[in-house]
């Protein structure tokens, strides 16, 4: 499944990755078969021989679809064929277990093949932009792989609508936007109205489930002229996530791949606290090898030029934290504690902003975690760059504090907030010490 | 009287134990902690602490009410060890 160009551009700057929660094929499937959108036949499954029994009831060749929050799924091999069930069993077995874009399949979903004639693209998407800030519907004339070039090389086959949210979408406004676009050959009375009733579903969609974004690509129209969402990608908002617990969303984050038992125990740190945020993440499911740092940030613009300047230096980035917002000193030091479970070479706060938070919290929750955390890595690089409101009294707690701490510690205030390059040195020269330390 | 007082927060369970508390052992009016505590809570805090009888005690009872108020800063237990002997001890539920 593919996003929309068009709109991921209006959504640039990572807004929207924030706020959204995915869910799976599968699951997005049954929302539009509730909705009474036609789907193809066919049920997810955990294991070669499931996939086998899938495919003797449904009795027809099958494709058979790596389960993973990706896209590009079809050319990284994601997305398979088989003729009878023996052979799906075969194929299934070759996808779970595997990983396909990096992520791990624990599921495939079993689905009857369509012979297809045409394929359509449908979505409704949040865009953020600010002259829209509200749902937009997009149909496509062509769908399927490689949905983004076709506004660039065919902008008459794409057309927006920007839905008034309180009169919803209904066959005025379906009509209205599928009369600008041009279709090769027309459409039939009898495939315009099923068209204009599926995208009038798929909204109902969107607005029943709390969705940031619905999309059916591609939207398939049979040689005997039938219409099947062949395939679809629906993110939950976030901050809806508490309503929709059939989803078994974890951690209501946009994510490519589910969460690491890490981030299941951080988001009990974030879970229904509001005291400003305790955001964690890892870059990675699986930290092997050396030279990983443990990153926290203050104020996630200045800190992402930090973690650029260590990543130029040949670290590795083990996970993004950031406090900001307030939050209490319990809080951080719990997010502390996350970051300092990753088998990490070093501690890097990167305060790099003058925060109006009072940053005595951080000094407090810092002195606390490596008061208990020195005696186990001692040597352990801390550097931190911690500058804003009440920074005076926040270097004192931390200097008297880490005092005698067995730790190679430093500690930057404002005049560093815009040398970057400075931190990124002195926290080369903190690791390789420590490293050398540990091979010796 | 109880040797040590212990409460509840939303994240936190918070001990302070008498025994070793300077303000309870020495029952002066003005220790060599210099109510570190207590100023710690009225500083970074939410005024969860106060003096009475020469020793620190919650302010605030209903245990709700502490929850719903106190702003779990932890600044009790490092001032009360950087000016004291480190009688209050913190532990942080990271559930």
């Amino acid at each position: 499944m593919i996003g929309f160009p068009l709109l991921s551009l209006s959504l640039r700057g990572g807004e929207w990755r924030k706020v959204m929660a995915r869910i799976y094929e599968y699951q997005g499937k049954e929302i539009l078969r509730k909705v009474g959108i036609p789907v193809p036949e066919g049920k997810q499954a955990a294991t070669p021989e499931e996939a086998k029994k899938i495919t003797q009831e449904i009795g027809k060749p099958v494709v058979i679809k790596a389960q993973i929050w990706a896209t590009g799924r079809f050319k990284a091999g994601g997305i398979k064929f088989a003729k009878t069930p023996k052979e799906a069993e075969k194929v299934s077995q070759e996808l779970i277990g595997s990983t396909v874009k990096g992520l791990p399949v624990e599921n495939v979903l079993v689905e009857e093949q369509l012979d297809i004639e045409r394929e359509f693209y449908t979505g409704v998407i949040i865009s953020n932009s600010y002259k829209v800030k509200g749902p937009v519907l997009v149909f496509s004339t062509e769908g399927g792989v490689g949905v983004e070039e076709v506004a660039a090389r065919n902008p008459e086959k794409v057309g927006t609508s920007n839905i008034d949210y309180l009169k919803g979408v209904g066959p005025e406004e379906v009509n209205q936007l599928l009369s600008k676009l041009s279709f090769n050959g027309g459409l039939s009375p009898k495939i315009s109205t099923e068209l204009s009733g599926i995208i009038c579903s798929l909204y109902r969609a969107f607005k029943e489930y709390d969705a940031r974004a619905a999309e059916i690509n591609p939207l398939v129209l049979t040689k005997d002229k039938k219409l099947f969402a062949a395939d679809c990608r629906f993110t939950i908002d976030d901050n809806s996530v508490f309503r929709h617990p059939e989803f078994e969303i974890k951690v209501p984050r946009d994510m490519e791949r589910p969460p690491t038992e890490l981030e299941k125990q951080a988001w009990k740190i974030e879970e229904g606290d509001y005291r400003g945020t305790g955001y964690f993440s890892q870059m990675v499911p699986r930290i092997e090898g050396s030279g990983w740092l443990g990153f926290h940030g203050i104020g996630g613009g200045g800190a992402m030029l930090g973690a650029s300047a260590f990543v130029a230096r040949g670290f590795k980035i083990a996970n993004y934290a950031d406090t900001s917002g307030d939050p209490p000193a319990s809080k951080i030091y719990s997010v502390i504690r996350c970051i300092l479970e990753q088998p990490v070479d070093g501690y890097v706060l990167m305060g790099a902003c003058l925060a109006n938070q009072e940053q005595w919290h951080h000094a407090h929750a810092l002195v606390k975690v490596f008061k208990e955390e020195a005696k186990k890595r001692p040597g352990f690089p801390v550097i931190m760059l911690i500058g804003g409101n009440k920074e005076k009294e926040t270097h004192e707690i931390i200097r008297d504090g880490f005092k005698n701490l067995p730790l190679r510690w430093e500690l930057y205030g404002r005049e560093h907030i815009y040398n970057t390059d400075f931190i990124a040195d002195r926290v080369e020269a903190l690791v390789k010490e420590y490293q050398k330390e540990k091979k010796g | 009287m109880n040797d040590t007082l212990s409460f509840q927060t939303r994240k936190m369970n918070i001990m302070i134990d008498y025994h070793q508390c300077i303000l309870a052992r020495e029952n002066n009016a003005s220790p060599s902690c210099g109510f570190a505590c207590v100023k710690a809570c009225r500083l970074y805090g939410r005024n969860i602490l106060r003096i009475e009888g020469n020793r620190p005690v919650l302010a605030i009872t209903d245990p709700e009410e502490i929850k719903r108020l106190d702003n779990e800063c932890i600044s009790c237990e490092y001032h009360c060890g950087r000016h004291g002997p480190g009688c209050i001890k913190i532990d942080i539920s990271l559930d």
